[in-house]
């Protein structure tokens, strides 16, 4: 009898701990591509999972800094993405050269194949005191298992920017977290990234300007 | 009247608890994808590129939000720490044991001058020595110990051999063993053991509370 109402009052407990878990870490997966941890493409299970620009809507994302000024499409994402989300879709798109897009306002990084974008994920950036430098780079190297000397912390997939160190690599993306000035990105999206990228790949990081959204509620 | 029932019965009442804990559980997982899931521009055409790249961020992140993933640790200090860790839970050294039969037949422990002292008698010696009366022994003193009553100046080495079926003294020969230092973390066993402790005491506390109030209704 005991045993039974302390079995009650763990379940209780273990509910409650359960949903403040939900509330808290927010499930992860958007649209499903999370699911896919291997590197085969997987496509959006959306009925239109590629949304191509008008002359007119490429100029307002670029002046924007949202996108790439020769932006051709880019994924269908209706809802917001998460703390650890990310999906890739290169399903419709031929080879090409990869480009990398990070934005630091909207905490996104995007890549693009030939002017067409095939994957996003949220991404970690560094604090005040170590900001992530903004601009052009170049993949200056690519290191599958790296380890940074400096803080003594794993940087897998580590795509490197600049050479005091600043890299684009995997990290645990998480909400209240930031970094010493890397980009982190999904530990999965990362090895998609990584398999994707060359020596020399072009890194674009911007910090946008948020646009008015009065127009849109 | 089934909840009266219900409530009226210990049994039923527990089974009750755990029915709406996983009732309430639950519907704050779902209140919680309803919340969390939301899209900020509902019902937005789909080509508003703007809305669309806006919508699909986490958010700007705000200042009260920032932790360090990575602290700083310079390499000598992670060198220092696991020295200080490991320096609790040193391995043990193997004792150097040396059989009695050997130590008759062995010839002395040290050969330094300033460690050896003359041949005494078993008399001269501990009392109780099983060593056969007669034998030359051997003392070897801790460096910086003085010889005291033992006599003399150190002399030289006296042969020292096992020639004559004299052997080292087992005094000081055998050096004191390491003592076994229990690990410096508990072990999830032990936490687990000590969890399991105070819910057996907790049980028997509410166990006793609850026979106690029984007899006191039984003689009341």
């Amino acid at each position: 009898m005991l045993m039974l109402r302390l079995l009650s009052f763990g379940v209780m407990g273990a509910g409650g701990l359960a949903a403040a878990f939900t509330i808290t870490q927010l499930p992860i997966p958007s649209l499903g591509a999370k699911a896919a941890p291997d590197l085969s493409a997987r496509s959006l299970d959306l009925a239109k999972p590629r949304m191509f620009l008008s002359e007119e809507a490429r100029q307002d994302a670029a002046k924007a800094e949202l996108l790439p000024p020769d932006t051709r499409s880019v994924l269908n994402l209706p809802s917001r993405m998460r703390y650890g989300s990310w999906v890739w879709d290169d399903s419709d798109i031929a080879q090409g050269t990869l480009t990398i897009y990070v934005d630091l306002r909207r905490q996104l990084l995007s890549a693009f194949r030939g002017n067409h974008e095939i994957g996003t994920a949220v991404i970690l950036y560094g604090t005040d005191t170590f900001s992530t430098p903004v601009g052009r780079f170049r993949v200056m190297a690519k290191m599958k298992t790296h380890r940074s000397s400096t803080y003594d912390a794993a940087m897998p997939y580590t795509l490197r920017l600049t050479s005091d160190g600043v890299s684009i690599h995997g990290s645990d993306v998480h909400g209240s977290r930031a970094t010493h000035g890397c980009v982190g990105v999904p530990l999965d999206f990362a090895r998609r990234l990584f398999s994707e990228a060359k020596v020399g790949t072009k890194v674009e990081i911007v910090r946008s300007k948020a646009p008015d959204l009065s127009q849109f509620g | 009247m089934n909840v009266k029932l219900a409530a009226a019965n210990p049994k039923r009442r527990a089974a009750w608890r755990v029915a709406s804990g996983l009732a309430i559980a639950a519907s704050l997982v779902g209140v919680a994808e309803v919340t969390c899931g939301d899209d900020r521009f509902p019902g937005r055409p789909i080509g508003n590129v703007i809305a669309l790249l806006e919508g699909r961020s986490p958010g700007e992140r705000t200042g009260a939000s920032v932790i360090k993933l990575k602290k700083k640790i310079s390499i000598n200090k992670i060198e220092e720490s696991r020295q200080r860790v490991l320096g609790k839970v040193f391995p043990l050294a193997p004792p150097h044991v040396v059989p009695p039969e050997d130590l008759l037949t062995s010839t002395p422990l040290l050969d330094f001058t300033e460690f050896q002292y003359p041949p005494l008698t078993l008399d001269e010696t501990i009392q109780g020595n099983s060593i056969s009366s007669g034998a030359a022994l051997y003392y070897v003193y801790p460096v910086g110990q003085s010889s005291g009553d033992n006599g003399g100046s150190p002399a030289t080495n006296n042969g020292g051999s096992s020639g004559g079926g004299a052997g080292g003294s087992p005094i000081g020969g055998v050096p004191p063993l390491v003592p076994d230092v229990p690990a410096a973390v508990p072990e999830p066993e032990a936490w687990a053991l000590m969890l399991l402790g105070s819910a057996l005491c907790a049980a028997a506390l509410r166990r006793d509370k609850s026979s106690r109030r029984r007899s006191f209704d039984a003689d009341a």
